[in-house]
């Protein structure tokens, strides 16, 4: 389960840190272009991290022993 | 009993494809799903660092596949086909969700249609020869207000997002919506020895 976490979340930081990178490239471009730019740029760095934080706070349902599959069972 | 009668089928081998890929093998086909949203997400994250970090000219930015199959690229059909497999992927997929996980997974599926109507007029644009708003280069809606690289990060992380949340909620599912999945995506803690 973890490795899953972990995998997913690789990605994500790897996109927070491309939209910093991309702030500081699009600063570089023309104003319209840089505005838009750094508009998604930014949403993307905070959704990614919004989704790092929601992933990484996930429990299991203790005592839930609805779903009978032992291969579940890590 | 009448023809019109409701039967559950007894075993594997009685069900639909649809049934199989919903029940007994949809988490394999999650995670094959998985790797490919995540082989997608290589290419964008890849042409974003040739052109953020290591300063290379828009054109020649091409993320991975790209760099030995211009083409693919170029065509946009490399692009639009991940773009098309995630559609059908998503709406194929979507059975075996239920209750918040369900409302996510339909979420990602919606925004991914819009980002698959984008491809499909830059495919279009490729395939005619003839670019729309007059320009040099195929063109999006709005790709008029936003730059591509950008514009197309964005897409992939709003898709992208609301999928991971489905699959959290569908792994980690809120108390009662456990029972409903007819699948083995549901994580349960180690079982204490006895």
């Amino acid at each position: 389960m973890n490795l899953v976490r972990a995998v997913i979340s690789f990605f994500l930081v790897a996109l927070f840190a491309v939209s910093i990178a991309g702030w500081f490239w699009a600063g570089g471009q023309p104003v319209a272009q840089a505005i838009g730019s750094r508009v998604v740029l930014v949403l993307c760095g905070l959704i990614s991290l919004g989704c790092v934080v929601l992933l990484w706070s996930a429990r299991p349902i203790q005592g839930d022993r609805t779903v009978n599959d032992t291969s579940q069972q890590v | 009993m009448s023809a019109s009668t409701c039967t559950l089928p007894s075993s594997v081998s009685q069900m639909s494809w649809m049934d199989k890929i919903n029940g007994p093998y949809h988490k394999q086909a999650l995670w094959l799903y998985t790797a490919i949203v995540l082989a997608h997400w290589c290419e964008h994250l890849a042409q974003a660092i040739q052109i953020y970090v290591l300063d290379w000219p828009i054109a020649e930015s091409r993320g991975v596949l790209g760099l030995w199959y211009p083409w693919m690229v170029k065509s946009e059909l490399l692009h639009y086909a991940y773009a098309l497999i995630m559609l059908i992927a998503f709406w194929i997929l979507r059975k075996g969700f239920g209750g918040q996980s369900y409302t996510w997974w339909m979420i990602a599926f919606w925004i991914q249609f819009w980002h698959h109507i984008e491809h499909a007029l830059l495919q279009g644009q490729a395939i005619f020869q003839h670019n729309l708003f007059g320009s040099p280069v195929p063109v999006s809606v709005l790709q008029l207000v936003i730059p591509r690289v950008e514009l197309h990060l964005f897409y992939n992380t709003v898709v992208f997002v609301p999928m991971v949340i489905a699959m959290f909620y569908h792994m980690f599912p809120l108390p009662g919506e456990a029972a409903h999945q007819g699948c083995s995506c549901a994580w349960q803690p180690r079982a204490p020895k006895a």
